[in-house]
């Protein structure tokens, strides 16, 4: 009986064929409309998180100081870390807070082996003064100067940088926020060093002193940022909206089919036996909906999270990968509309499918 | 003595003469029964109640040695006992013809429905039943009713759609049916089932 169920609500799909492309053209657009809206809420961290999962930032690592003690580093203490056994690099960031165009920008030294990804353009060449800017930053152009002048104390400048900007830094990149010139010019002589990068061979930071792996500082800054609640709630009202339409369309074809329900009646077909065949047709609809409204999901997903303005830790550049949903996000689409056009399909056919066969031929006006 | 396939006990349909006028009746394996009367006297409320199609208002009905007491009941009895031909013959509209056959006389007997078909030269192979006419629906749905073995065959009106040929194959399959020891109930205004019949039920109006 079983593969009977199965092979009739299968001819049922192919058969009425007009219905069924209608059926899973909704199903898929609606199912594409919650997938778009489900991803930002609970992949694309993770997407972006896989895209800066690099094994080799567990062994390069951020100092700030030595442990205990109050002062920045000195040129001393830098050539005694430098000669630690298992340390294999060291790269003082010089940063410093200017201004751009009148509006705050933070200068920082470019440090290859921050590994900083540049969408537009290209990296700055060590020697030269380039920058590579956030987007964020106010009247960057790629290919012309930024000014930048260094406040001192008071209202006084302390001097001014003019980088070319050579590059444009990826949005989602975690190591960076707000905006921000990683730049190769020369750093004012007078900042220290507020940071250090130091990469090690053995994964292991020497323990006078404090800092945190690349690794672990992108997994802070990415658990940060937070994904807004209103997305989340129109996700919800799409998603009951969705449902009331899938119930209608689903409501008009009982009515269109309670001949063909009578007549199977009449046959000896049990309720039952009819509620499980249109069962097994919806959820075949549902499935071959599924790949169209997934992939038109991921679409729309990634050209929402793409115009998430500069907060977004998504670059408008970003390719389709970080807007891929997850299999739990697929499965939450696919089985949500799956078991709603079961449910409310089978609903009203159990309705319409009063016990008395004799009453369903007469309401059939036979 | 043969035990009757269908046995109607003080039975009252929901409509027509039998509300009244409670009936008995016994109808034998290998009976060819005529129900006839006015429009409107309860010919097919009847034929639903001997069919299974529908409970008894009052009375008892058994078919097929089977108590038709509930609906589930009824379902079991038309899938396992009763074939049907019904007035304006209908077929599952999106499905071929060889489904709707296997679905209507079982997978196993379809085989023997499609031979029957083809000796009435009506061609079915890969078609749907939008692409065909009255009579050859008529047909199908009678051969899938005589395909399935039932033990009860219950028809309504079975050769409206038929040109003469066709009638007297349709009539001539029905009789072998009985022979082979089916109770064949036919509801008809058509007098011509009067020769074929071995039992007749005349329906009349109640007065007052």
């Amino acid at each position: 009986m079983a593969e009977h169920t199965l092979g009739n609500a299968w001819a049922n799909v192919t058969g009425r064929r007009v219905a069924s492309v209608t059926t899973v053209l909704v199903v898929a657009s609606l199912m594409a409309a919650v997938t778009a809206l489900l991803v930002p809420l609970r992949d694309v961290r993770d997407n972006q998180r896989a895209a800066y999962d690099r094994p080799e930032w567990q062994s390069v690592f951020l100092v700030e100081g030595i442990a205990g003690a109050d002062q920045p580093m000195t040129p001393s203490d830098v050539k005694v870390l430098r000669e630690t056994p298992g340390v294999t690099g060291v790269w003082p960031i010089g940063t410093t807070e200017a201004d751009a165009a009148g509006s705050f920008v933070q200068l920082r030294s470019w440090v290859a082996a921050l590994d900083v990804p540049i969408v537009v353009g290209r990296p700055p060449a060590a020697g030269a003064c380039e920058a590579a800017v956030t987007r964020s930053v106010p009247g960057a152009t790629v290919g012309a100067p930024l000014e930048v002048a260094l406040p001192g104390g008071g209202s006084s400048v302390a001097g001014q940088v003019r980088p070319i900007v050579v590059g444009v830094v990826d949005q989602g990149y975690p190591l960076v926020s707000g905006p921000s010139a990683l730049t190769t010019c020369p750093m004012p002589s007078t900042q220290a060093p507020e940071q250090l990068v130091v990469a090690t061979d053995t994964g292991q930071l020497p323990d006078r002193y404090v800092g945190e792996s690349l690794d672990a500082a992108a997994a802070r800054s990415m658990d940060g940022s937070t994904s807004t609640g209103v997305m989340g709630l129109l996700a919800l009202v799409l998603a009951v909206l969705s449902l009331v339409v899938v119930g209608s369309v689903a409501r008009w074809s009982v009515r269109s089919r309670l001949g063909e329900f009578t007549t199977l009646r009449v046959w000896g077909r049990s309720r039952s036996d009819i509620i499980g065949m249109v069962g097994v047709e919806q959820a075949l609809l549902a499935l071959l909906a599924a790949p169209l409204g997934v992939a038109l999901g991921t679409v729309l997903a990634w050209v929402l999270v793409r115009s998430g303005g500069e907060s977004s830790m998504v670059d408008p550049a970003a390719g389709i990968a970080v807007a891929l949903p997850s299999a739990s996000t697929i499965g939450l689409a696919v089985g949500g509309f799956g078991i709603g056009l079961v449910v409310l399909t089978v609903a009203p056919v159990a309705r319409a499918l009063a016990p008395d066969v004799a009453r369903l031929l007469r309401r059939r006006g036979e | 003595m043969t035990s009757p396939a269908v046995t109607l006990r003080g039975v009252s349909a929901a409509h027509g003469a039998t509300r009244d006028r409670p009936l008995d009746l016994d109808i034998v394996p290998g009976s060819r029964v005529w129900i006839s009367g006015p429009s409107g006297v309860g010919k097919t409320s009847l034929l639903y109640v001997i069919g299974a199609m529908t409970l008894a208002q009052r009375g008892a009905v058994t078919v097929g040695g089977v108590a038709v007491s509930s609906s589930r009941v009824a379902d079991q009895v038309r899938r396992d006992h009763v074939g049907f031909v019904l007035q304006d013959a209908q077929l599952v509209e999106h499905w071929t013809v060889e489904r709707n056959l296997a679905t209507m006389a079982g997978y196993d007997n379809a085989p023997q429905a499609l031979e029957r078909l083809e000796s009435w030269g009506v061609p079915v192979e890969g078609r749907h039943p939008r692409s065909l006419s009255g009579g050859e629906r008529q047909r199908i749905v009678t051969a899938g009713a005589l395909a399935k073995g039932a033990s009860v065959i219950v028809t309504d009106e079975p050769t409206s759609s038929l040109d003469e040929t066709s009638r007297d194959a349709v009539i001539e399959a029905f009789r072998d049916a009985a022979d082979a020891g089916a109770a064949v109930v036919v509801s008809s205004h058509d007098s011509a089932w009067s020769a074929w019949a071995t039992q007749h039920v005349r329906l009349g109006r109640t007065d007052g």
